[in-house]
């Protein structure tokens, strides 16, 4: 059988095992382990994994994913998010659907010390939504406002994903987290102006909340300043060249656990809860990572991708066109798996096509442009029905909302990140641009 | 494809075993190898900034560390069932049917890290006999991968320790 066949099998074998329930990343181990074999040698998978598994977790790069989940799991430990919220809704939830803007507000600064959508998601179903059901916000609307919300952690740099696609195409980056900044933004403006559209059209579903009080606003300055100065040090130092991500991670890190134990919010307990959800989220990524190292090994030696990129380019299609088509398999294939393993798993074959594709701009720019655009379809795949991991989250939060209910309020802010992804796709330089800027 | 959500235990609540007790412990030291690591390259950053001279080889610190800390981490990770796991076409399932094919996946994982644990094993026997040394610092390789191959083997053993309590449930 020929490399490419050998490939396929090992595609359909994984997948068919991931839906008998096996672990997302032991799933690409096996597989990976058996292709890997039957292309070369038990002896040489036996020195493969010899020192696989520790020159992989002892990356430098890769170093900067424990510290980025530490450090948004001690900003919810601490209690920032709570602050966050609390100081958003004060200056803006007075108005109809301000609670819901105050939330996509708060989880855009938490997005800028987190880097994950589930941990936001997490956070502020914790957060904000009992405030919301308690102002009597229409359920779904409230729920699908926090999962969307949620997306902002890998939307709004820093970003783990992005973390794992720089490494995986070898680009900076400190670069993407640049890139990533102006879409990110948009988003928040946009589901804005979703949530604008929304009360507007239904305003039974978003009561307006609490009138300010006096004195609110430097009562809550209070509370969020570690927050805002810990946001501006990591990104603005990642950003300026100051240091590099896991720098930025670090000191992060420290400060927010400086921050904690001067104002005695951060106990032992506290500490301890931030740790055990840190070691399990980071165990969960770095098993799929061990996965894929392996999985990918045996698809190089299948040279499967080369040969898919080969064909595809040969065929002639306008490169626009591909690339939409690669996208919209992407929001298809984020429907309905775990957002992670498909980047891992297509980023193989999909970048040396997109790689071979002419957009007439540098491959640096283009490995910095489809990562953005990629990050876009994440997030949509985040939120989308059937399987979106952010709307689980919130589900196994709000076990009273039906989760019909929450789908049904996410979809209007799909709608609006397509649009995103359009102008994104059509104008490279809201991605590209800050990039130019500071480098 | 569905996940388990990190912050919700599956697993009845009952006394931590022995194995799961260690490997919360172990967990909270990777946590604190990790807080270390952050620890060093703030000192790093600050020294740089303010006598540009930073630590030297600040960086294989933070490699070993990091590899400490996430080695540290994966046992915790199957004793939470953080692992990934779809639950689209067998969501349907009864639960105790579930709980069999999980037990079995779980022997899958097992044998896995424990190939895994032995290679690093033999890595570790052959790093010694090299003398491997990290570029900058000059400290031997070999005792980050014979702690890779202990927390891989324990991982082997709490994974057997799961798949045995969701086996042995009799209807």
């Amino acid at each position: 059988m020929s490399g490419t066949w050998i490939a396929l099998l090992g595609f359909g074998g994984m997948l068919v095992l991931i839906a008998m329930r096996l672990h997302v990343g032991i799933a690409m181990f096996v597989t990976g382990c058996l292709g890997y074999v039957y292309l070369s040698s038990t002896s040489a998978l036996l020195g493969f994994l010899k020192t696989n598994a520790y020159n992989l977790f002892a990356t430098y790069t890769l170093s900067v994913i424990p510290l980025f989940i530490l450090m948004g799991a001690l900003a919810e430990q601490t209690g920032l998010s709570n602050a966050l919220f609390r100081a958003a809704a004060a200056s803006i939830g007075q108005v109809r659907g301000g609670l819901a803007m105050a939330v996509i507000t708060a989880c855009t600064a938490f997005g800028a010390i987190c880097g994950s959508s589930v941990a936001t998601t997490a956070t502020f179903g914790r957060a904000a939504l009992p405030e919301l059901l308690r102002h009597k916000y229409h359920d779904g609307f409230a729920t699908g406002t926090i999962a969307v919300g949620g997306t902002l952690g890998i939307l709004i740099p820093p970003s783990v994903i992005l973390v794992i696609y720089a490494i995986t195409v070898e680009q900076n980056i400190a670069k993407l987290f640049m890139a990533a900044f102006v879409p990110g933004l948009l988003a928040t403006l946009f589901y804005f102006g979703t949530i604008y559209l929304i009360v507007r059209r239904r305003p039974d579903l978003a009561p307006p909340g609490p009138a300010r009080q006096k004195g609110d606003r430097r009562r809550h300055l209070k509370t969020v300043w570690p927050a805002v100065l810990v946001a501006i040090l990591v990104v603005g130092g990642i950003y300026g060249g100051i240091f590099t991500p896991t720098e930025g991670a670090a000191v992060g890190t420290i400060a927010l656990l400086v921050i904690g134990l001067a104002q005695r919010t951060l106990g032992w307990a506290a500490l301890r809860t931030s740790i055990l959800n840190t070691a399990s989220t980071t165990a969960m990524i770095f098993v799929i990572l061990m996965g894929s190292e392996i999985f990918n090994a045996f698809l190089a030696l299948s040279r499967m991708p080369m040969q898919a990129a080969e064909y595809i380019t040969s065929l002639g299609m306008p490169p626009y066109g591909i690339l939409a088509a690669m996208l919209a398999l992407y929001i298809l294939l984020g429907a309905v798996m775990d957002e992670l393993a498909m980047i891992l798993l297509t980023l193989p074959v999909f970048f040396p096509i997109v790689s071979a594709l002419d957009f007439g701009m540098q491959p640096d720019d283009l490995a910095i442009w489809f990562g953005i655009l990629l990050l876009i379809v994440v997030g949509i795949g985040l939120t989308a029905p059937p399987i979106g991991l952010n709307v689980f989250v919130i589900s196994a939060i709000a076990k009273s909302v039906p989760i019909a209910r929450t789908y049904r309020g996410v979809l209007p802010f799909i709608a609006a990140d397509i649009v995103r992804l359009v102008l994104v796709l059509l104008f490279p330089g809201l991605a590209l641009g800050l990039v130019h800027l500071l480098t | 494809m569905d996940e388990t959500i990190p912050t919700a235990s599956p697993e009845p609540q009952r006394a931590p075993s022995m194995i799961e007790r260690a490997a919360r412990i172990l967990a909270v030291f990777g946590g604190v190898v990790a807080l270390a690591v952050a620890g060093v390259v703030v000192v790093s950053v600050v020294r740089r900034w303010l006598l540009s001279a930073p630590i030297p080889g600040d960086f294989e610190l933070a490699q070993v560390g990091t590899a400490v800390a996430v080695f540290a981490f994966l046992p915790y990770c199957q004793i939470v069932r953080g692992n990934i796991v779809v639950d689209t076409f067998t969501a349907h399932l009864p639960v105790r049917f579930r709980h069999r094919i999980d037990g079995v996946w779980d022997l899958v994982y097992a044998a896995a890290m424990a190939l895994v644990a032995g290679c690093l094993a033999r890595g570790t026997w052959d790093m010694l006999a090299s003398h491997e040394v990290s570029m900058v610092l000059r400290i031997p390789v070999w005792p980050g991968v014979a702690f890779g191959a202990v927390t891989c083997a324990f991982l082997a053993i709490v994974a057997l320790s799961t798949a045995w309590s969701l086996l042995r449930t009799r209807p």
